[in-house]
């Protein structure tokens, strides 16, 4: 009996691995890195387990937020961008209560996963419902379309974090995921068209402001100095006091009394130094990776 | 017959004499001999006594005249005619002069009558810098000048250089003053979410005495105010009593304005320094604003003197230009001309200077925050 259970066993296990393996290979970028987080992260791992894993192509969802005819409306869109940008776009959804290091650490070996997969470079979205954070990342092949600096980075991940993170909040991750889809499917495409990191930040506008502002220096700083040229002129005017005629030894106070009236009291608050508007507060990137998260 | 004016000449060869600031002396500028002050002083008080009773004569003479019908009664009331006592020359000067030149000989003429008795003067701060510091002074206030006309320097010529005696009020006043004043404590407490500020009012009593020596008032109407207070200071410690030797050489007039004239002036001066020292007693506050304020004068005196005070006239383009120089202390007013092109270009310059540095420091600080 006990040697039926062990062979019972042993097959068991034989056919949850050949699945697997299965899966990996033929299509999905999502179920095979859903294969590498086990490996990466054992622990949370068990957790999202226990939930069914609702998985497409380009997404899956260890959480069981998303319908399944969303879940599949958003396939097909990220599907579509992909081919378009010529890079995988992919997003998990997790409820593991990732801290910023590993959330950063899972996407980007995500990222790595579904470059491999598709055979593309990748820009993936990882969100973890309970610890309620984000991650963008991309994989190495897909670092230059954020900026061939570090430093660049941040406008690149803000681009898209701005969008996505308004609807994440309101709780609608059908717009979160399809917003996602669009803005890593312009910067991938662009990337991939132009061979340079798309220009996220329109600097129009600061640069007529800068130019209106140094005009403005300019002519304050003129009009001073030809007021203080101007008055150096003339050195006649009137004089308004006495004080090289008092004798200041003279000088006595004899009475000197601070009386308290009342008191008043403002609260002013302050503003939050957390950045949960979308702004990208935290990167794990590396040579790599690009990208960045932060919270919602 | 006596004259109406008294010339110092010197008593060796009968030269002018006038008075030399940079040894204190009174000197023959022919022969070379000093004469100590007091010396000429006694020397010629009996001939200032007989000019200032001729020249009682000749003002009878005056309103003689007047019905003559030549003059208006004002410009009649206005001049006075004195015989040089030199040359013989009839000076005509305004009821003024206390001192001045024969336009004729070129000798210093005293008109005792104009310092003797109630408006003589109290103290006189004689000169103690030349005519020719006085325009060394001038060229110095040229330098420096950024928008001063090229012209006006290069083709400069000082057109006349008057030593004068000014007649200025001294007020000497014990201020009794009190402030009252709203002012503010605040205490800031920072928490994670809010800033709470407290702010504690309270109002300030303050009173004080201090006293003012000999704050000065020019009371001659042909001075402009502006110009004589900004000859100011003055170091009284090199104040004398008054002696008319010290005048020899210089013109002066007698005041014209009386003392009551000027004194809310004045008033306004100490009131402003009163101010200002109650004002530091209230210090350490965050805040600290004047409610209402009142000063006393107690116990004023008004004393009279003549200050030194050298004038030079340039002209440029037509026009006029009058400096004043502080004849104790050397400070040197007065208001240069113009150059409006040398004006637009420098504001050219400077607008293109701070605009292409401001865009460059901004552009580099917005690069370097990554808004580009």
């Amino acid at each position: 009996m006990v040697k039926n259970n062990r062979l019972y066993s042993i097959l068991l296990a034989l056919v949850f691995s050949f699945s697997a393996f299965f899966s990996a290979v033929t299509f999905s970028p999502d179920v095979t890195c859903a294969a590498q987080n086990r490996q990466q992260t054992r622990k949370p791992q068990k957790k999202a387990q226990q939930k069914a894993a609702q998985a497409g192509n380009y997404i899956i969802d260890y959480t069981g937020l998303l319908k399944s005819g969303d879940l599949q409306k958003i396939d097909q869109i990220l599907a579509a961008e992909s081919q378009k940008s010529g890079a995988a776009l992919c997003v998990a959804i997790l409820n593991q209560g990732l801290n910023e290091k590993r959330i950063g650490t899972y996407a980007n070996n995500f990222a790595d996963k579904c470059a491999e997969t598709a055979g593309t470079g990748a820009i993936v979205f990882v969100q973890d419902v309970r610890s309620r954070k984000w991650y963008i990342a991309t994989d190495k092949k897909m670092k230059p379309a954020f900026g061939k600096n570090d430093g660049d980075n941040k406008d690149h991940v803000e681009y898209i974090s701005m969008e996505i993170v308004p609807h994440l909040k309101s709780n609608d991750l059908y717009t979160a995921y399809a917003t996602f889809a669009g803005k890593a499917g312009e910067l991938a495409g662009y990337y991939n068209r132009t061979g340079e990191a798309m220009t996220v930040v329109d600097t129009t506008l600061e640069k007529i402001v800068i130019a209106f502002m140094s005009l403005a220096i300019g002519y304050l700083f003129a009009a001073k100095r030809r007021s203080a040229r101007i008055a150096a002129m003339s050195n006649v005017a009137a004089a308004s006091g006495a004080g090289n005629y008092l004798d200041r030894s003279s000088f006595k106070l004899y009475a000197s009394n601070d009386s308290y009236l009342y008191q008043t009291v403002a609260v002013v608050p302050r503003p939050k130094a957390s950045n949960n508007n979308g702004g990208c507060s935290f990167s794990s990137s590396n040579s790599s990776h690009g990208g960045g998260g932060g919270s919602y | 017959m006596a004259s109406t004016t008294v010339s110092y000449k010197c008593p060796s060869c009968d030269a002018p004499l006038a008075y030399t600031p940079k040894n204190g002396k009174v000197t023959c500028e022919y022969c070379g001999t000093e004469f100590e002050a007091q010396v000429i002083e006694q020397l010629f008080a009996k001939k200032e006594e007989d000019a200032a009773k001729m020249q009682a004569a000749e003002d009878a003479k005056w309103e003689k005249r007047a019905g003559s019908g030549e003059f208006s009664p004002e410009e009649i009331a206005a001049m006075r005619v004195f015989t040089c006592s030199s040359c013989g020359a009839e000076l005509v000067a305004d009821d003024n002069t206390m001192a001045t030149e024969c336009c004729y000989c070129g000798n210093p003429a005293m008109l005792p009558g104009r310092f003797a008795g109630d408006i003589r003067p109290d103290f006189i701060i004689p000169f103690k810098l030349t005519k020719k510091d006085a325009v060394a002074r001038l060229k110095e206030f040229y330098h420096g000048k950024e928008l001063l006309p090229d012209a006006f320097t290069a083709n400069n010529r000082v057109e006349q250089i008057q030593g004068m005696f000014v007649p200025f009020w001294l007020f000497d006043t014990t201020a009794d003053a009190s402030a009252i004043y709203n002012a503010t404590s605040d205490a800031v407490l920072t928490t994670s979410d809010k800033v709470i500020t407290t702010t504690s009012h309270y109002r300030l009593d303050r009173s004080a005495t201090m006293k003012f020596e000999r704050v000065p008032a020019d009371g001659s109407a042909r001075m402009q105010d502006e110009y004589m207070d900004s000859i100011e200071p003055f170091d009284y410690s090199e104040m004398i009593p008054f002696s008319s030797q010290y005048m020899a050489g210089y013109l002066a007039d007698k005041y014209d304005i009386e003392a009551e004239s000027v004194e809310p002036r004045i008033t306004t001066r100490i009131e402003n320094s009163c101010c200002d020292m109650l004002r530091d007693t209230a210090s350490g506050w965050d805040s600290c604003a004047e409610e209402n304020h009142f000063v006393v004068k107690q116990n004023g005196t008004i004393s009279y003197a003549m200050v030194p005070v050298w004038i030079l006239t340039t002209r440029y383009q037509d026009k006029p230009y009058t400096f004043m120089m502080n004849g104790q202390t050397g400070r040197m007013v007065g208001a240069l001309p113009i150059d409006e092109d040398k004006k637009a270009s420098f504001f050219r310059k400077d607008f293109l200077k701070a605009a292409i540095g401001s865009g460059v420091v901004l552009g580099g600080l917005t690069w370097m925050v990554g808004f580009i």
